[in-house]
C-alpha cells in the first residue's frame, strides 16, 4: 500500500474516492492558478506589474469595432483565425504591454513564472 | 433542511453563510482549474519557414484545456498562443507563428515557423522559448459575447 497523503475534494453527488481526478473540484496533488494582480487597460501605454517576474497571464479584449480583424463584443486572448492570432499583450519582468487595444483589455496575471 | 455537504472557504470579512460564489476562495460547488503537467523547452526556428514541431504526450484520453507561451528574444516579452510576433505596426513584420493542434485525444503538437517566409527567406535561424499549461479540464470553449 502506498504512503499518499493530500486532499481531494468532490463535487455534489461524486465519491472522492473513486472519482476522476478532472471531476474533483480541487485535489492536492494539482497546482490551480492564482490571481496575483489584475489591470485594465484603456491605452496601449505599458503598465508596470511589480511582481519582480514574468507572469503567467490571460486576457480579455472588449471591442466595438467591426472590420476584418474585429469581432464585436468580449474575446479571450488574441482574436481568431480572420484577424491572424496577431499578438496584442506581452509581459516581461517588469511591465505588461497592450499593442493593440480595442476599447478595453482586462489582463490576469499570475502566480506562475513564465521564466523558470 | 438540505442535507448539504461540502466544504467552503471564504475571503476575509466574507460570511460562510453568503449566497455569492465569488465571496469563496474554495467552494465544493465550483470547479477550479487543476494543472495537469507543464513544461518549457526551446526551439529553433529556420528562417525559410520550415515548421518545428514539439509533440506532448499526456495521455489523459481527451483534449485538455491548453495554454501555451512563447518568447520573443529580441524583445525579452512573453506571449501567449496561438501568436504572431511581435505585433506589425507599419515598420515591424511578424517574424513567428506559434500555434497548437489537438493531434489526438493523447497528444498535442506545438507549431513554431516563420510567417511572411517571403520576406525572410535566407533569414538566421530564431530561437523561440517556450511554456505550456496542460489542465486536467477538458475542451473548454473559448469564451465569447
Amino acid at each position: 500500500m502506498s504512503n499518499k497523503r493530500g486532499i481531494k475534494i468532490g463535487r455534489p453527488g461524486l465519491d472522492v474516492l473513486t472519482a476522476a481526478d478532472k471531476d474533483l473540484v480541487w485535489s492536492s496533488e494539482f497546482n490551480t492558478p492564482k490571481v496575483a494582480k489584475i489591470l485594465h487597460f484603456t491605452s496601449t501605454t505599458p503598465q508596470a506589474h511589480g511582481l519582480g517576474y514574468v507572469p503567467a497571464f490571460i486576457f480579455m479584449t472588449h471591442t466595438d469595432i467591426v472590420d476584418a480583424f474585429d469581432t464585436e463584443g468580449w474575446t479571450l486572448n488574441n482574436q481568431g483565425y480572420t484577424a491572424g492570432y496577431v499578438t496584442t499583450v506581452s509581459v516581461d519582468n517588469s511591465y505588461v504591454y497592450c499593442d493593440y487595444l480595442g476599447t478595453e483589455i482586462y489582463v490576469i496575471l499570475f502566480i506562475d513564472s513564465l521564466d523558470e | 433542511m438540505a442535507n448539504e455537504f461540502g466544504i467552503k472557504i471564504t475571503l476575509p470579512n466574507k460570511s460562510e453563510n453568503s449566497s455569492d460564489p465569488n465571496d469563496f476562495t474554495l467552494h465544493s460547488s465550483y470547479n477550479m482549474w487543476k494543472v495537469s503537467s507543464t513544461g518549457s523547452g526551446s526551439v529553433s526556428v529556420a528562417g525559410d519557414g520550415t515548421e518545428s514541431d514539439v509533440t506532448i504526450t499526456h495521455n489523459l484520453g481527451y483534449n485538455p484545456y491548453f495554454i501555451v507561451y512563447a518568447k520573443d528574444r529580441t524583445t525579452g516579452r512573453w506571449h501567449i498562443g496561438p501568436v504572431r510576433f511581435p505585433r506589425n505596426d507599419g515598420t515591424v513584420i511578424e517574424r513567428v507563428c506559434v500555434g497548437f493542434t489537438y493531434t489526438d485525444v493523447n497528444t498535442i503538437t506545438l507549431s513554431f515557423y516563420r510567417t511572411f517566409d517571403s520576406i525572410f527567406a535566407g533569414n538566421p535561424t530564431e530561437t523561440v522559448d517556450y511554456k505550456y499549461y496542460l489542465f486536467l479540464e477538458a475542451e473548454l470553449a473559448p469564451w465569447t459575447s
